[in-house]
């Protein structure tokens, strides 16, 4: 099966119908093998306008992988999501907020309310927090360090 | 405080599991959160109350868990014109 799926992928790179050029894809240099690799992208019909677009380019040389990933966490993009969160809980007075209010001696929160805050952390960041260790984090810098501890973000 | 007593987690993991069970399901997020607050006003040594209160919330959550709740709505009386 994988061999008719390159038969295909190689009669539709001859077809001159398909050259259809775009200028960020001289960027990324497709090989033909390259594009084999991915049969069952050719079998989606919703790949197919991309994967035809880029089938034009004729150099070979690099064997291009491309990946999907979200941009690298930081400290000061931690610090600026976890901030930007607390900012929109209605509970809290944006003006009293500084990283190191604790939520419950400075900004009157009670622990329930404290529940609330660390899943809309784990909503925003989008991994698990458990409940031993969101129970110990009073403040947003604590949060800030947790995620750069559980993210492996070093300064 | 500084750290929680057993029940006081229970409390506090049942309140979450009670937010993500009804994120998807609209009405019940501002019910949830009036009912927790409401008792939250309860003496810490009234243990039997509490425990009662955590069966119960038990209970509702999986009913709330159940495929064939859809939604929550509520009447309200109107103020009195007298």
């Amino acid at each position: 099966m994988a061999s008719r799926v390159l038969l295909q992928c190689v009669r539709s790179l001859g077809r001159p119908s398909l050259r259809l050029s775009a200028a960020n894809l001289a960027v990324r240099a497709t090989a033909a093998p390259a594009a084999a690799r991915r049969p069952l992208s050719f079998a989606a019909d919703s790949r197919r306008p991309r994967w035809l677009g880029q089938s034009s380019i004729p150099s070979v040389g690099v064997l291009c992988r491309q990946y999907g990933d979200l941009p690298p966490l930081t400290l000061e993009t931690i610090k600026d999501r976890v901030m930007y969160v607390l900012k929109l809980y209605d509970k809290i007075n944006p003006e009293k907020l500084q990283t190191s209010s604790h939520f419950m001696k400075d900004l009157g929160l009670d622990s329930l309310d404290q529940v609330e805050i660390i899943m809309a952390m784990e909503d925003e960041f989008g991994f698990e927090i458990p409940d031993a260790e969101a129970e110990k984090l009073m403040s947003p810098g604590e949060i800030v360090q947790y995620i750069a501890d559980k993210k492996d973000v070093y300064e | 405080m500084a750290r929680h007593s057993k029940l006081q987690k229970q409390v506090l993991s049942l309140y979450r599991q009670f937010l993500r069970a009804g994120q998807d399901k609209p009405g019940f997020i501002p019910r949830i959160r009036d009912e927790f607050k409401e008792n939250s006003r309860i003496k810490k040594s009234d243990v039997m109350h509490i425990e009662y209160l955590y069966r119960r919330g038990q209970r509702q959550l999986e009913q709330l868990k159940d495929v064939n709740t859809k939604q929550l709505g509520s009447f309200s009386k109107p103020a009195e014109k007298s």
